[in-house]
């Protein structure tokens, strides 16, 4: 048997209850006194005057306390974090292609791989030059050898009346 | 923000889901545009008095709460998330202030559960509630009604027919059990159903 608190449920829309006649009249009742409730007082908020509720929002508005908006950042402050991420990140890979660095030379004959710079003193001992002969010599200084060229000029008497 | 971003906001409220302009209101509001906070009161302030006087009944009191409750909602904007409407979240504040004045008034009364086993009635207004509430003295009856019932009757009473709030809704608003809840609303339109009984003879006169 079913229970005008069912009846109320089934009207509430929280429970589905199966009607009959009574139950139905019952339903319908409910829903009519909730509608005469929620029109009732509707109706009393139709008829404050308009003006009462500019006066209320004038107090309102006195009464409320400004949001302080901070200021707009410029443009560091807009992309502080997303360049602190970009930094940090850059000094990480440093670190690490430090760490990883391979200290050794490539291997010997890969192709495309350059040859070490090796400061070589030069090979040429002597030359022969019109009118003298030149030395070729090495003289270490602070930059490590200059390479020196001295010339000795031939004596043009030194075979007159020789032969 | 300008102020005309408020007015401008209220001027395309008719072509806007609400829930999305009321959103940007709020988002506007948070960042100090007044008139935005402004379009907001005038969007909701008789829905917020016709609730406030549902449960104070005194129309000055609740002319009190709506402008407490604005003024609260306000200062607490930064606390809505968005995750519910503009007004659910304003109906929770108003609920909260409405209940603290009828307490602070000490007019609570207890909920006396009466032990009339009569039910709910049948009768019906003709169906046509809407028409017997034009008769100034139809009101005055449903208003006297209204103020027989207890605070807390009256409170749920006006929460599910004006809110449309479930019994677990109320029951989370007020504080108690969802059976609590069940019991006053089904002793709050038993009793408006006797107080108005003799109403159903009077509208049938004057409507019909």
């Amino acid at each position: 048997m079913k229970r005008d608190v069912d009846y109320m449920e089934h009207a509430d829309g929280e429970a589905e209850t199966e009607l009959d006649a009574d139950g139905r009249a019952k339903v319908a009742a409910v829903q009519e006194l909730g509608e005469l409730v929620r029109g009732r007082l509707e109706r009393a908020a139709d008829d404050v005057p308009e003006a009462r509720f500019a006066q209320m929002w004038a107090d309102i508005d006195k009464k409320i306390v400004p949001i302080e908006v901070p200021p707009a950042p410029g443009w560091f402050g807009r992309y502080r974090g997303y360049m602190l991420t970009a930094a940090i990140s850059a000094a990480a890979v440093a670190a690490l292609a430090l760490v990883l660095r391979q200290p050794s030379a490539p291997p010997a004959g890969a192709a495309g791989a350059l040859a070490p710079v090796v400061h070589r003193p030069s090979e040429i001992e002597s030359l022969d030059t019109p009118g003298g002969n030149g030395t070729v010599f090495n003289v270490a200084d602070e930059d490590g050898n200059t390479t020196v060229i001295w010339v000795t000029p031939t004596d043009p008497t030194d075979n007159v009346g020789s032969e | 923000m300008s102020v005309n971003k408020g007015g401008s906001l209220a001027s395309e409220a008719r072509d806007r889901d609400p829930a999305d302009l009321d959103r940007e209101l709020v988002e506007a509001a948070r960042g100090g545009d007044r008139e935005a906070f402004r379009t907001l009161f005038e969007r909701y302030n008789r829905r917020a008095y016709a609730l406030a006087l549902g449960i104070v009944r005194q129309p000055d009191d609740a002319l009190d709460v709506v402008q407490e409750a604005f003024i609260k909602a306000h200062k607490h904007l930064d606390r809505f998330e968005g995750t519910s409407s503009f007004y659910t979240w304003l109906y929770r504040i108003i609920m909260n202030l409405a209940i603290d004045l009828l307490r602070k008034r000490k007019r609570v009364t207890e909920l006396a559960e009466d032990s009339d086993e009569a039910g709910l009635l049948p009768q019906l207004l003709g169906g046509n509630p809407g028409r017997a509430l034009m008769d100034k003295e139809i009101r005055a009856r449903i208003d006297a009604a209204l103020a027989e019932l207890s605070d807390n009757h009256r409170a749920v009473l006006v929460m599910r027919e004006l809110e449309g709030l479930t019994y677990e809704e109320m029951a989370k608003a007020m504080g108690c059990s969802k059976g609590t809840i069940m019991s006053r609303l089904f002793h709050a339109r038993k009793n408006m159903q006797r107080q108005l009984a003799d109403l159903y003879e009077l509208v049938e006169a004057k409507v019909s």
